[in-house]
């Protein structure tokens, strides 16, 4: 029980990085909902592998990534929430429009990468190094590297299409 | 616009009203999670069955030669099932959590489950070639059948037949073995590969 609590406590220390991958990787509230439960669970089974090798922080946006990567929804439940689903995300852009304008077009963007992708540039806005990155996602530095600039030429161009600067 | 003004974007943005509350529960629309899922149901199912298959000489009249067999061939049958039961356990416990990196994460559940399915298989193979005897001994054992004849049944499982009869009769067993064996790839294929080619084209984007 104490290690629920402490388990839970880091959590709640760390809620950001939970909202930021569900937002990244999912474009509406229901399964922006449903990708954070998981993270909790997959971070929950992991947990009593955690030694502290790496900070919890990291550790912590490597099993949600990972969670994110492998995550998919139901294509019946997509179909059935399909409109229902559309109307929360109209709403939602709409109230980050009033919030803050810049980062309603760059979820609008990061929303048409695919999910490797959505890594790349998640790990890059929390400002990892490229090995870092390259470590995250097993990949090699090269390959890392190659794929870090195809991705921000592609988020760059998405943004510009929606009419600003990057 | 830059990454660093996104950043600190992000980190303004505060924790929306629903999702404030933590608790640790599953959600249903992982791929893992819906395997596990159907497996645990396959496995209930298949115990379930077992034990009810086992239960029929006890409960039909059965002709005690032709009944015993029956309990013969499907004691083995029961402890292959066990055996893919096992091997299911295994790889429930065994499948990884996601704390290693992406890759190694995909590609470790990928092996998994192909090798859990390759055992699937081959048990399923040989359960096939084992079931069609028990079958035949419920047809023809049963006393109220209007198939009833238990020597045939006892000629035929001792191969007292000439060739073109053990010719026949292998063909038939064959056939019965193979729709048997085609229609277990065809539930693997259905219930589980969708899943499996998903995780694969992911791992293919990763290495272009």
């Amino acid at each position: 029980m104490k290690t629920e609590q402490a388990f839970l406590k880091h959590i709640k220390a760390h809620q950001g990085i939970l909202i930021k991958v569900s937002k990244i990787y999912m474009d509406n509230a229901i399964d922006q909902e449903d990708l954070r439960q998981e993270i909790i669970y997959q971070l929950w089974k992991a947990y009593p592998k955690f030694k502290g090798e790496s900070s919890f922080t990291t550790w912590m946006y490597r099993v949600a990534v990972n969670t994110a990567i492998t995550f998919f929804k139901k294509e019946k439940k997509r179909h059935l929430f399909e409109r229902f689903s559309d109307k929360v995300n109209v709403k939602q852009v709409e109230m980050n429009e009033t919030i803050d304008e810049q980062l309603a077009v760059f979820y609008k963007a990061v929303h048409q990468l695919n999910k490797i992708e959505k890594a790349l540039i998640l790990y890059t806005i929390e400002g990892y190094a490229q090995k870092e990155i390259a470590q995250q996602l097993g990949l090699s530095e090269v390959n890392t590297r190659v794929k870090l600039k195809r991705t921000k030429d592609k988020i760059k161009a998405l943004i510009k299409k929606q009419g600003y600067e990057f | 616009m830059n990454f660093k003004s996104i950043k600190s974007a992000m980190d303004a943005e505060g924790i929306p009203a629903n999702q404030k509350d933590v608790k640790i529960e599953m959600a249903k629309g992982n791929p893992v999670a819906i395997i596990r899922k159907k497996i645990w149901f396959e496995l209930l199912t298949t115990l379930l069955g077992a034990i009810l298959f086992l239960m029929v000489p006890f409960i039909y009249d059965i002709e005690k030669r032709v009944g015993s067999i029956y309990l013969i061939f499907m004691a083995i049958t029961v402890f292959m099932l066990l055996g893919n039961v096992i091997k299911f356990s295994l790889f429930l416990s065994q499948t990884p959590t996601n704390e290693t990196n992406t890759w190694s994460t995909i590609q470790a559940f990928i092996y998994n489950i192909k090798t859990t399915l390759a055992v699937y298989k081959s048990y399923s193979i040989s359960s096939a070639l084992l079931v069609p005897i028990p079958i035949f001994a419920l047809i023809l054992g049963h006393k109220s059948s209007e198939f009833y004849n238990p020597d045939i049944f006892l000629k035929f499982l001792f191969l007292d037949l000439n060739l073109s009869e053990i010719l026949t009769m292998l063909f038939i067993y064959l056939g019965i073995a193979l729709v048997f064996y085609l229609l277990i790839v065809l539930w693997i294929r259905y219930y589980y590969n969708k899943h499996i080619i998903q995780l694969e084209d992911l791992l293919v984007s990763m290495q272009d």
